[in-house]
């Protein structure tokens, strides 16, 4: 089966031609198209994994092109690592595609959201499969594309066309430093193959200078794609996206793409200390912030948006560490669970009728059981409960910032962990305990600080009033085809199924890498590599770990379910703090002052130049001419004349700076 | 600063240059030096002799003018052509002759067009 | 009579295409100048086509007749570019030209000054002799002012043919110039000949050389559009019939292109290494000013013009950074890409934009609700401008890309890559009013005539066919000796 693993991408992408050419006649068939397409890619994943576990790496190449002297391949490897992420990313998105079923049933572009997940999901599972970087790239961008297709998907709302225009333009940042590491990489090597790459690296062809410059280039590519910080700004604004699309591309695959590029690539950084140290660095940093900002915000998805960042910086902090297996694992272990909490926070917005604000919510634990129960494993799950899978893979993590880190790395992975007891449980007690708030219908998002925060970009764009006239009903959210006064209720089985699958996977998932049965899942990944021995936590720090993750639900719950310290003890307490927080460090702002801005004024400054120096040339000959004399001061419209002016003025320039700057006079 | 044969070249344009600039700055210079100057009002009037100009110096040109310019640079080209060609015609053989009748038949092909187009007459 | 001797029958394309055109030209006149005629449209396709075959046909053997015209790898493909380019912006126009009601406007005469047109640019791509090339670049040239003031009852047009005649007498003066001091250091016209005398006349005479060579720069440089040789594009590209800027932007840029490496590489290529560092430095500027700019325009030609300078910018990328057969591949690639991913581009702004009536960017307000094929062909075209994968566009950048790596020039690289993130905002500016904007009020479903069916069809099945497999041309054109022709 492993000789046929090119199959996994191809079905999705079956799927995703079929409806774009019949979807329209389909309408909600298109979802069935869509579940066997991933039904069989998970099948074939599941069969290539058996084959591959005591099996070899499997690569399949063609000839692509010619540059010059070295050729490009393009093709398909099964490696251990990818085995795994076929398994994860087929699975979360076939549960992902059953969930739309019942999720999207409303929207009358059912179809071309089956397309969307199926170009996704190709183009993920392309980017897993690949046996070379620059296939990988392509790929990434692809990822992208479709990212901003689906985060973009109720483009009638403003919020979802800016995010999605942020969420791609901020990514691209990331790219350039992809981009450019792998071209060098490319350069030095003559090769894009991870095995050629690899050889050199360990032959010492490349300098280290040069090592430590592309990996960091290439780190640069996973910050975007992963939302680390400083470019985390587009992932919670990515939300405004459908929440299956949030559970499948914003928390379990395409943001971890960063951290498999991290992991692919991973003997070019343990080459570089100065690299491994940036990339520990930031993960930390990224885990801390995130995790600050997810104690405040009230949006449902906005705090599982900073988890996941939060997350990731656990996992790249991990990578940064050498804890190479533990980060991967995490990554495994949170793509089920953070799929499972964002499926069951799609499940609570459709029962409560698409409103988001955990303050409008409550008291759905008796309302929605399933729902309930599969949510607070998967809480228990990110916080770290044994014997859940987030405490099996977050220990590691744990162990791998205190024996390759500093200490200042393992404080910061433990206040996080605490956090994130605290936020996951803060979330799960507004949302499902209490009384239900969600009676009356304001506007329940009149006082989120929402920022539109590359709204100055779009100068480009014409001021194009929507009429509002228009015919819109052709393409309502589904929030507005709900009745507003039912009670919330469970959903039906096409929404819990999903749920329960995942959550029986946030209990199991952590037993691959139990230290009890010698760390299987860490000797088929590093079997073949050289990737030094894995950091193992004693039995103290699983302990440690437990109990700070007690000690998170703990607070959470005397605050928000007891109500022995008021809600907002902490928000009276230090007020700047909190407003900093719900205002996300102002990041926005400062990004669109110091980045935007100054690109459009740069912009504006050529455009400008374009068109003054016309007129001011035109004003300059006038007041020249007419000082020589009138008889060549008869003014025509002048723009023509200066047009040719400045063109022999700029030849005139270009002569004489290429003269004095190389010395031709001499 | 080597300046070679090819430089010394453009010092005999330099002397046309300053030569050019020269003769008329110097004559009339001279010339304000010597002659007497006694303007008065029908002295400086356009035409000492009385006429009073009337309307504007530029004058617009009928269009056709400038087309009609064109077509007789055109022939004027054809008979430059025609005349060395007709002088060596007979080394230049059937050759030479057919390539000459295309030539004339393409230019044949345009003042035909421009026929058609009655840019020739003037209304 | 060694003129009569030579090799005549490697000029066949070029005879037979005059001859078509002047049939063109002629039935044109014969069956009444006015009215429609989509007749001779069809005709002057056909013309180009059967041209392009023998193109195919007879130049496959490298040959030159007296090294003044000369038929090599390169001159092959150009003309292959040429002729296509000028096909398909045959077949945008067709439609174009029979939505003219104005009495004023001849539409023969179009078809065969477009012809024309690719006559004067198949000779310059084929010449290795300062005056052919100055004859070809002229019969190009004239024929572009004619069409920039096509419809000569529009101001913006005519204004647009005043200022481009005006602004390329001034450029190719530059060009004479530059020559001229070719001509008197060498005392010959023939690239071959300046070539192999350059080196030895630069350690004596670097002044004149460099003079020669920059004011050819800005002649070129301002058929080509490069910063600061660009400022004619906007307001050309803007006054004149669409499918004319086409025409500007693509076939006639392309045309600059083939040139400026023609003389470049053959007449100075031996002191290569004397101008790539100002050449890259002139691109560095294209790139940026032409991306910078595109960011404040709304209106769809104004942009595209920009976007242009931009995408000439790249191009001449690799001719700062590799020297050789290798840069050639680089750019005739890139050039084929940007032949069919603009030309499609700018068939789908001619109908949006005549439809509409406005070249404001709202004009494709809901595109993809209007006509879904164009607002998806478009997007791929914007997409593979942007440099996105699985375009052509990406392969062609990622090349230039690797190119200028591998020349050490890894700034200019840097400034590439990151010029071409900003031109995702204003490229993504389209793809949002397509598909993330209601139509305008009274915008109903867009017919596509059937022409314009074809050449959106084709530039979109060529850009997405050379973004997954560039090596059906790329193995092509590796195994080319692109300017051996002696």
């Amino acid at each position: 089966m492993i000789q046929n693993a090119w199959l996994i991408p191809v079905f999705p992408l079956i799927a995703f031609l079929i409806l774009l050419f019949i979807g329209r006649f389909l309408k909600e068939k298109a979802s069935y198209v869509g579940i066997a397409a991933l039904a069989l890619s998970f099948i074939v994943s599941v069969l290539v994994l058996f084959e591959r576990i005591g099996g070899e790496t499997y690569t399949f190449v063609i000839e692509w092109i010619t540059f010059g002297e070295s050729t490009i391949t393009m093709g398909y490897e099964v490696t251990a690592l990818n085995a795994m992420m076929l398994i994860v990313v087929t699975l979360v998105s076939l549960v992902v595609h059953i969930f739309s079923r019942e999720y999207m049933h409303d929207d009358n572009r059912i179809h071309v959201f089956y397309s969307y997940l199926g170009l996704f999901s190709f183009s993920m599972l392309g980017l897993v499969l690949a046996p070379n970087v620059l296939q990988l790239f392509i790929f990434w961008e692809l990822v992208g594309l479709c990212s901003f297709l689906l985060v973009g998907f109720w483009y009638f709302k403003p919020e979802a066309a800016a995010a999605a225009k942020k969420a791609f333009l901020t990514t691209r940042i990331g790219d350039v430093g992809l981009l450019l590491g792998l071209v060098i990489l490319f350069n030095q090597t003559g090769s894009f193959d991870y095995g050629v790459i690899y050889a050199a690296v360990e032959n010492g062809l490349i300098n280290d200078t040069l090592i430590t410059a592309t990996a960091l280039l290439i780190f640069l590519g996973a910050v975007g794609k992963s939302a680390q910080f400083p470019l985390h700004v587009w992932l919670p604004d990515a939300m405004e996206g459908p929440t299956p699309v949030s559970a499948l591309i914003h928390a379990a695959t395409m943001v971890a793409a960063g951290v498999y590029l991290v992991g692919v690539m991973y003997p070019l950084f343990l080459a570089s200390s100065t690299a491994m140290t940036v990339v520990a660095y930031t993960g930390a940093i990224t885990a801390f912030f995130a995790a600050t900002m997810a104690l405040v915000m009230t949006d449902i998805k906005r705090v599982l948006a900073y988890s996941t960042i939060s997350q990731l910086g656990f996992m790249i902090l991990a990578l940064g560490t050498a804890g190479y297996v533990a980060g991967l694992f995490h990554l495994m272990t949170h793509a089920f669970f953070k799929a499972l909490l964002f499926l069951g926070a799609g499940s609570v917005i459709f029962a409560v009728h698409h409103r988001q604000d955990i303050r409008d919510m409550g008291g759905l634990w008796s309302k929605m059981k399933i729902t309930s129960v599969t949510f607070l494993i998967g809480a228990l799950a990110i916080a770290g409960v044994f014997p859940l899978a987030g405490f099996w893979s977050k220990e590691e993590i744990l162990a791998s910032a205190l024996l390759n880190g500093d200490g200042f790395l393992f404080a910061i992975a433990l206040i996080t962990a605490f956090m994130t007891a605290f936020y996951m449980f803060r979330l799960f007690f507004k949302t499902f305990t209490g009384e239900y708030r969600g009676g009356d219908h304001d506007d329940p998002h009149a006082d989120d600080p929402r920022v539109d925060a590359y709204g100055a970009a779009d100068v480009a764009e014409a001021d194009n009033p929507r009429d509002e006239s228009m015919d819109k009903e052709a393409h309502v959210p589904p929030a507005e085809d709900h009745g507003h006064h039912h009670s919330p209720e469970e959903n039906s089985g096409f929404m819990t199924l999903p749920l329960i699958v995942l959550a029986s996977l946030a209990v199991v998932a952590g037993l691959v890498n139990l230290p009890f049965m010698g760390y299987p899942l860490e000797g088929f990944l590093t079997e073949g590599l050289n990737l030094g021995s894995q950091p193992h936590g004693a039995l103290w720090l699983a302990i440690l770990s437990l109990a700070v993750a007690g000690s998170g639900i703990a607070l959470a719950w005397a605050m928000y379910y007891k109500g022995a310290i008021a809600e907002d003890f902490f928000a009276k307490k230090a007020p700047g703090v909190h407003n900093l927080l719900l205002n996300k460090y102002y990041l926005d702002e400062i990004y669109t002052a110091v980045f935007v801005r100054p690109t459009v004024a740069i912009g504006r400054f050529f455009w400008e130049m374009d068109k003054s120096i016309v007129d001011g040339m035109v004003n300059l000959i006038g007041r020249s001419t007419s000082s020589t004399g009138r008889s060549f001061g008869r003014r025509h419209n002048g723009q023509l004349q200066t047009y040719g002016l400045v063109s022999i003025l700029g030849g005139i320039v270009v002569i004489a700076l290429a003269f004095v700057l190389r010395g031709y006079f001499g | 600063m080597g300046l070679g044969a090819y430089y010394d070249n453009y010092i005999l344009v330099l002397i046309f240059m300053l030569l050019g600039v020269a003769l008329p700055v110097v004559s009339l210079t001279f010339g304000r030096f010597v002659r007497p100057k006694n303007p008065y009002a029908e002295k400086i009037t356009t035409y000492e002799s009385g006429i009073q100009p009337e309307g504007d110096a530029q004058v617009r040109y009928h269009v056709a003018y400038y087309i009609v310019a064109l077509e007789f640079i055109i022939f004027d080209v054809e008979t430059v052509f025609l005349i060395p060609w007709a002088v060596t015609l007979d080394q230049l053989g059937w050759v030479g002759l057919n390539l000459m009748l295309i030539f004339i038949a393409i230019l044949a092909l345009g003042l035909a067009y421009s026929w058609k187009k009655k840019v020739l007459e003037w209304n | 009579m060694t003129a009569f001797d030579a090799n005549w029958s490697l000029m066949t394309p070029e005879i037979v295409l005059a001859a078509l055109a002047l049939l063109v030209f002629t039935i044109d006149f014969m069956t009444g100048i006015h009215g429609k005629k989509p007749f001779i449209g069809r005709l002057s396709v056909l013309s180009l086509l059967v041209t392009a075959v023998l193109v195919v046909v007879t130049n496959s053997t490298s040959g030159s007749i007296a090294e003044v015209f000369v038929v090599d790898p390169f001159a092959m493909v150009f003309k292959l570019i040429i002729l296509i380019g000028v096909a398909m912006v045959i077949l945008i126009s067709m439609n174009f030209l029979d939505r003219e009601r104005n009495a004023e406007v001849y539409q023969g005469e179009y078809y065969s000054i477009m012809l024309f047109a690719a006559l004067g640019a198949m000779i310059m791509v084929s010449s290795a002799d300062l005056i052919t090339l100055f004859i070809g670049l002229e019969i190009l040239s004239i024929s572009s002012y004619v069409l920039a003031g096509f419809k000569k009852y529009s101001r913006p047009s005519t204004e647009a043919a005043i200022k481009y005649v005006v602004l390329g007498g001034t450029a190719s003066a530059f060009i004479l110039y530059g020559m001229s001091f070719l001509y008197g250091l060498t005392g010959s016209t023939s690239l071959l000949e300046i070539g192999q005398a350059i080196p030895m006349l630069f350690e004596e005479y670097t002044f004149v050389v460099m003079m020669s060579f920059l004011f050819m720069l800005a002649g070129f440089g301002f058929k080509i559009s490069i910063v600061p040789f660009h400022m004619w594009a906007p307001d050309v590209y803007e006054g004149a019939p669409t499918p004319v800027t086409a025409f500007l932007s693509v076939v006639s840029k392309l045309a600059g292109f083939g040139i400026i490496l023609r003389v470049f590489f053959l007449g100075f290529g031996g002191v290569y290494q004397e101008w790539a560092f100002i050449i890259a430095v002139i691109a560095a500027i294209t790139m940026i000013a032409g991306n910078f700019i595109a960011l404040t325009q709304t209106n769809v030609k104004r942009l595209m013009a920009y976007s242009g300078i931009a995408q000439a910018g790249y191009l001449l990328v690799p001719v700062a950074t590799v020297v050789g057969d290798v840069g050639i591949n680089m750019i005739v690639f890139y050039s084929v890409a940007y032949l069919m991913m603009t030309l499609g581009a700018f068939a789908v702004i001619t109908l949006v934009t005549e439809d509409t009536g406005t070249s404001d960017l709202s004009s494709f307000a809901g595109l993809y609700q209007r006509a879904p094929y164009l607002a998806i062909a478009m997007t791929v075209f914007l997409v593979s401008l942007a440099g996105l994968p699985l375009t052509a566009g990406f392969i062609g950048k990622a090349y230039i890309f690797f190119g200028a790596v591998a020349g050490e020039m890894l700034w200019l690289a840097i400034i590439m890559i990151v010029t071409s993130v900003i031109s995702f905002f204003y490229y993504f500016g389209f793809i949002k009013q397509m598909f993330m904007t209601d139509p305008r009020p009274n915008d109903k479903e867009l017919a596509v005539p059937g022409s314009m069916q074809t050449v959106v069809t084709v530039s979109l099945a060529v850009t997405v066919i050379l973004g997954i497999l560039p090596g059906l041309v790329l193995d092509i054109f590796n195994t080319f000796n692109w300017m051996a022709f002696f």
